[in-house]
């Protein structure tokens, strides 16, 4: 064989995809950025609207087909079968084998690729690893085919395990970020105060944060080693200043153990095939998570508002 | 030339963040970018998910500005379903369990699938087909064993149909290295069919 024989012949290793995936795949994506998504947000209203009547004609075709309901009720039923938002929320339950479970994973996906917040990345992570053990429960409960069955089974496993080592990484990747930014900043502030350096006062980085939030209005350092307040200086802050502490000096260690320990449990239940425990677990851990952010967002506010109260 | 200076436009409008636009080129694009693919992956299923995952990151693309409408088209595509075949790799690299039969079910899922899919465009009876498509089945397979650079230069020469600068300018090398690479490819290959040949 030559290579021109060779060439002439590499033109029939030409794939198409499948015409079925094609036209699933196509409405799944114009529902995807016409719909309630992230990316869609930012579309500007009037282009929304231009685009509806650009692709999704049917809204005066409507008007016209009215006086035929079987016709309009046809027009509906296609809508609903063929995708768009509606399938988009009929797919949320369905499991692999399921005409719409495609729909399912190609907004899984595509929800992860347009999120590039890590900690979001990761609740999404736990989230869909959720739903492959909600999945395999019905799986195992109603498919009866044993070989298909198992092939089912192995694949969500596979899925599982990957969606959740995911997680895992992304959870120690942001704790570990977080320390090292809590540690930064810490011995940043505490470089920069001239006033400190002149005291000759060398703190553990693990009183910075104290230092920082414990001084007085001429920002001479009030708090002693032990991270309790000098009265004198701001006594009414003192109780929720040591507890701000407290939880900072709690973060890194506990929050990393906590999740992945629950992340290992519900592993764990899984491996020993209590698909709904996972499942529970997984859901306990994504309210952590959410919980987190929120006592996060409550300790930064009453932060603030504590170095407004000091500094009047 | 008409159909270039269409694809600019068309090109332009999605830039501009037009959905309509976004529909005509998943249709024109969407053979073509699953096939780069499928030939990067060598699974129809991951195939079929980083498409819709490349078809979307192009209209974030679209949302965030980030289209340059002077850039030529296809080196920009094809590099980015490029990167998202390296990022799929690299997750698949962390994974720590994969299933090697699975894989080994939708390798021949795949092959069924091409295979039928060329029965039914060549439209030839099986006993007088067999023998072209058992080759052609063979080069895919001997397409496989080589070295990415290889079988990347070959899918988007033979079968992308892309020019040498465009090629050129997706995979980061001079027109004259991909010439080269081009060659080297085919020969490499040829040598892996005839190899097979020889045994059978």
């Amino acid at each position: 064989m030559t290579d021109r024989e060779l060439i002439a012949k590499l033109n029939s290793l030409k794939i198409k995809p499948d015409p079925a995936w094609k036209n699933r795949s196509r409405e799944i994506l114009l529902s995807q950025i016409s719909g309630g998504n992230e990316i869609s947000k930012k579309v500007k209203i009037l282009e929304r609207l231009d685009v509806w009547s650009e692709v999704f004609i049917p809204f005066d075709l409507l008007h016209k087909l009215a006086a035929k309901p079987v016709m309009v009720t046809g027009l509906v039923i296609a809508s609903l079968l063929g995708g768009g938002v509606f399938s988009l929320q009929a797919a949320k339950n369905t499991k692999p084998g399921d005409s719409l479970y495609i729909a399912k994973i190609v907004s899984e996906k595509a929800r992860t690729a347009i999120t590039f917040d890590e900690k979001e990345k990761a609740k999404l992570g736990v989230e869909f690893a959720g739903n492959r053990a909600k999945e395999m429960v019905r799986v195992i409960e109603e498919e009866k085919d044993d070989s298909v069955k198992n092939e089912k089974v192995e694949k969500l496993a596979a899925d599982f395990k990957k969606e959740l080592s995911g997680a895992k990484d992304r959870l120690e990747k942001i704790n570990s970020r977080e320390s090292d930014e809590s540690e930064n900043s810490g011995s940043g502030g505490a470089n920069g105060d001239k006033e400190e350096e002149k005291t000759g006062e060398n703190k553990p980085a693990d009183e910075v944060f104290g230092a920082n939030l414990g001084k007085d209005n001429n920002g001479i350092q009030v708090s002693d080693p032990s991270g309790s307040v000098t009265p004198k200086a701001n006594p009414e802050i003192k109780p929720d200043e040591k507890a701000t502490t407290t939880v900072e000096n709690e973060k890194p260690a506990e929050k990393v153990d906590a999740q992945v320990k629950i992340l290992n449990d519900a592993e764990e239940l899984f491996e020993n095939k209590d698909y709904g425990g996972a499942a529970e677990k997984l859901e306990e851990i994504k309210n952590i998570i959410e919980d987190k952010d929120t006592s996060q967002n409550d300790s930064a506010t009453s932060t603030d508002e504590k170095v407004e109260m000091s500094t009047k | 030339m008409l159909e270039k200076l269409k694809e600019k436009l068309l090109f332009s409008r999605l830039a501009r963040k037009n959905k309509a636009a976004f529909d005509e080129f998943y249709c024109l694009y969407a053979d073509r970018m699953y096939q780069y693919i499928y030939y990067k992956v060598n699974s129809k299923e991951d195939a079929e998910d980083l498409t819709s995952v490349f078809f979307l990151k192009i209209w974030g693309l679209a949302q965030e500005g980030k289209i340059d409408e002077a850039k030529t088209i296809k080196p920009f595509l094809y590099t980015v379903a490029r990167n998202i075949v390296i990022d799929h790799y690299r997750k698949l690299s962390q994974q720590k369990t994969i299933s090697l039969d699975l894989q080994a079910g939708r390798e021949m899922d795949a092959e069924a699938a091409t295979a039928k899919d060329f029965l039914a465009d060549e439209k030839i009876d099986l006993p007088a087909g067999a023998d072209k498509l058992f080759e052609i089945e063979r080069i895919r397979e001997k397409l496989f064993e080589l070295k990415d650079e290889y079988r990347e230069v070959i899918v988007l020469k033979y079968l992308d149909e892309l020019e040498p600068k465009e090629i050129a300018a997706i995979l980061g090398k001079s027109k004259g290295n991909v010439n080269v690479l081009a060659h080297r490819a085919v020969k490499a290959l040829r040598e892996l069919v005839e190899k097979e040949n020889r045994i059978l």
